[in-house]
């Protein structure tokens, strides 16, 4: 049981927008702050130092991103991207600057409120430096043991080839949050792969149709077409 | 090429000579004459035995005959005197006293000889001159079929280069000579100048294309035998089009062309310049039929759009002043069936809204889609989970094939698609939704199938087109969706299409390529 709320700094210039939102939060136990512009944004984050901030891109005096890279100069906070879909480029520039993860308009409560809890978490952990290396990450019939580098799903073993394994694990170590395709690259293959994407493509083929019953219908890697990958959650966490 | 060599050796005089003497046309003479000469020995011979008194002038009209006869048959005036001459020695040989031998002494003979000289010299010019005329006429003739010829196939030509290639071969063909085309000065310096017909001789290159230059800057003839760098090996024409220059032509000439060349060239290089001009206004045509169309689809388009957008605002409209109005007296219930009519509307407002955003990110780049390998199972997925976040409980079951299948496409206007035909396989047909993907050859295949009551005939004529919009009994019309996708799909070079299933509801399946060439892919 928390004794304080957590804080939320809304940076969004749009009032019906930032009207939906700060309802919605309000309404889940949070503690809202909203800035409608970079300048007051920034004054806010220096003065309240807020738990987590939700980042409109397409604000009125300065662009979301210097605020990002802004923000990221002194600030470990955790970011949400609120998004039009329109914007996938700079989604992924700024998941790329360190944004922790985006929230597409029109959004759902549930994914909201999800998406913030994971980035809050992640943050949480960081902090306490509880985020030693994980003995192996569980969601719903699908085990990776990262001692032992195995695939288990649904009891039986999965056979993966090397590369796989490193991607399934990198996506595994960071549950919930979307990894661009240039962060897996660059992580897998090094800094100068980043330009060819198609290898990264193919493993993932690959990698759904060992895991999932329906590629299609994906119940643990979900993607995120243009941005990235996402390792699914077990629900309540 | 071998100037030097030219000027070294010659190839001995006996060569030469013999070469100049044993011509085709030469021995053909000699055999002509040969022969009838023969033959009117022989014919003289029988008829002097026949009868001695009328024999020396039968034999000498038969000479003059036989002298015409050779005149006739070959070139020429050489053959025609050298057959007299030798007709004279062999009558006085033969058939004068003494007989076989040759005296020419008796009277009246140089007479006989100069006048069977004259005709021979009389006739030779005659039917030489006859002969000339017969070819001058044969070969207009056969210029008038040529030009005949060449206007048929320029009008039948089409297309700015297989007209330039038309007028080429056929002064080309006249002229015997090499043409060349050079469209514009830019053309010059870019190579891009085409060529017709060899030539052995060798050109100064850089001469030529100031000639050439010269001859678009000033619009007027240059090169050999005119004022302006006469050095140049080439004569430049300009084609003049409406004008403003076409192009120039030029043309290699070795002489001073005759009289007949020159009306030749004149006449290509008036069919050139009216063959262009006719290409011009083709093109201007259609250029203004393309616009025309445009405007057209664009007009059509805003209709289908602002019909389209105010159903679900009026009836936004409608649902909040209701709760706005009656608020204290409406039910529970009755405020959320309106937010969720109002939240319907809305989101059909948003659908409506992506595609018109693409649309107009299709229409501006229409040749150069920016298209990246996607697997076909994320574009699927992606357009299902969207569906779903609209319409919470639809049914929809996708199966994709066990080879993963990548399709070069720009991700966002296939996804769109898939989009737009899902939320038409619910609304429309019924659910479940089924969509499936395969591969057949090059392409891949897409399928959506409803389990609905299937496309009425007169939704099948226009579904495509956006025409349908009216509201049909079970709510929305089509809207701009279904064109959209098939413009997307068009510019996928895809195909798209819609059928009834035997088994009941309706099937739209389309296909992309799944090869593309290497430098549009990122």
């Amino acid at each position: 049981m928390k004794s304080n709320k957590a804080v939320v700094l809304i940076v969004e210039d749009d009032a019906p927008i930032a009207h939906v939102l700060s309802t919605i939060l309000t309404a889940n136990e949070y503690s809202v702050l909203k800035a409608s512009t970079g300048a007051m944004a920034r004054s806010m984050i220096s003065s309240y130092h807020p738990d987590v901030i939700l980042l409109d891109l397409g604000l009125p005096d300065i662009s979301g991103l210097e605020v990002l890279q802004w923000l990221r100069r002194d600030y470990g906070t955790p970011v949400l991207i609120v998004s039009a879909r329109a914007d996938e480029q700079e989604k992924v520039q700024a998941l790329d600057m360190g944004a922790d993860d985006y929230i597409t308009k029109p959004f759902g409560t549930s994914e909201l409120l999800a998406r913030i809890r994971t980035a809050l978490r992640h943050r949480a952990k960081q902090e306490s430096g509880e985020d030693l290396p994980k003995k192996s990450y569980t969601v719903g019939g699908l085990t990776i043991d990262f001692e032992r580098r195995q695939i288990i799903l649904n009891g039986e073993q999965v056979h993966v080839t090397q590369t796989e394994y490193k991607i399934i694990e990198l996506i595994a170590r960071r549950p919930g949050r979307v990894l661009t395709y240039d962060y897996i690259i660059r992580r897998i293959w090094g800094d100068y792969a980043a330009d060819n994407n198609r290898i990264l493509r193919v493993n993932m083929a690959h990698i759904r149709r060992k895991l999932e019953e329906n590629p299609a219908e994906p119940k643990y890697i979900m993607t995120e077409i243009g941005v990235g990958y996402r390792m699914a959650e077990e629900a309540g966490n | 090429m071998q100037n030097s060599r030219m000027k070294q050796e010659k190839p001995p005089l006996k060569e030469r000579l013999r070469d100049r003497l044993l011509t085709r046309e030469n021995l053909q003479g000699m055999v002509i004459t040969a022969v009838v000469l023969v033959i009117y020995v022989v014919l003289s011979l029988f008829l002097f035995h026949l009868s001695k008194q009328s024999g020396d002038i039968d034999v000498a009209a038969l000479l003059m005959l036989a002298i015409l006869l050779i005149t006739l048959w070959t070139d020429g005036y050489f053959w025609g005197i050298l057959s007299s001459v030798i007709g004279v020695v062999l009558i006085n040989t033969i058939f004068i006293r003494p007989y076989f031998e040759l005296n020419f002494f008796l009277v009246g003979y140089p007479v006989t000889f100069f006048c069977l000289l004259m005709i021979a010299i009389v006739t030779g010019a005659l039917t030489g001159r006859n002969k000339k005329q017969m070819l001058e006429v044969s070969q207009r003739e056969k210029m008038v079929q040529n030009a005949a010829e060449f206007s048929r196939n320029l009008i039948a030509t089409s297309g700015y280069e297989d007209t330039i290639q038309l007028i080429l071969e056929y002064l080309n063909h006249q002229l015997e000579s090499r043409i060349v085309y050079i469209r514009d000065k830019q053309g010059l310096s870019a190579q891009q100048v085409i060529v017709m017909g060899e030539t052995e001789q060798e050109l100064d290159l850089p001469l030529e294309k100031r000639a050439a230059a010269l001859c678009f800057d000033q619009c007027c003839e240059t090169g050999v035998g005119t004022a302006v760098l006469p050095d140049a090996k080439m004569r430049y024409f300009p084609l003049i089009s409406h004008g403003d220059m076409a192009g120039v032509i030029g043309i290699l000439w070795q002489e001073e062309p005759t009289t007949e060349q020159k009306l030749r060239i004149r006449s290509g290089l008036d069919w050139a310049a009216l063959a262009l001009e006719r290409q011009r206004l083709e093109d201007q045509a259609k250029e203004i039929a393309i616009e025309a169309q445009r405007v057209t689809l664009r007009n059509d388009l805003l209709r289908s759009i602002s019909h389209d957008l105010r159903t679900p605002l009026t009836g936004i409209i409608g649902a909040t002043a209701a709760i706005l109005d009656n608020e204290e007296r409406m039910e529970r219930e009755s405020l959320l069936n309106l937010m969720h009519d109002i939240n319907e509307d809305a989101v059909w407002l948003l659908q409506m809204t992506e595609n018109l955003l693409s649309v107009s990110r299709l229409s501006t780049d229409h040749v150069h889609l920016k298209k990246q390998y996607e697997a076909v199972e994320e574009l699927i997925t992606e357009a299902v989970v969207r569906c779903k976040r609209r319409m919470q409980n639809a049914e929809i079951s996708v199966r994709v094939p066990d080879e993963p299948l990548f399709v070069p496409v720009d991700a966002t206007l296939i996804v769109q698609v898939l989009i737009n035909l899902i939320e038409n396989g619910i609304r429309h047909g019924a659910p479940p939704v089924w969509i499936n993907v395969y591969r057949q050859g090059d392409v891949a295949v897409f399928t959506v199938r409803d389990h609905g009551s299937g496309l009425t005939e007169q939704v099948k004529k226009t579904m495509f087109t956006g025409a349908g919009s009216k509201k049909a009994e079970t709510g929305r019309g089509l809207g701009i969706g279904l064109s959209l996708c098939r413009s997307i799909i068009a510019a996928h070079g895809g195909t798209i299409d819609g059928e009834n299933l035997e088994q009941g509801g309706a099937q739209f399946s389309f296909t992309l390529p799944l090869e593309e060439e290497e430098d549009e892919i990122e």
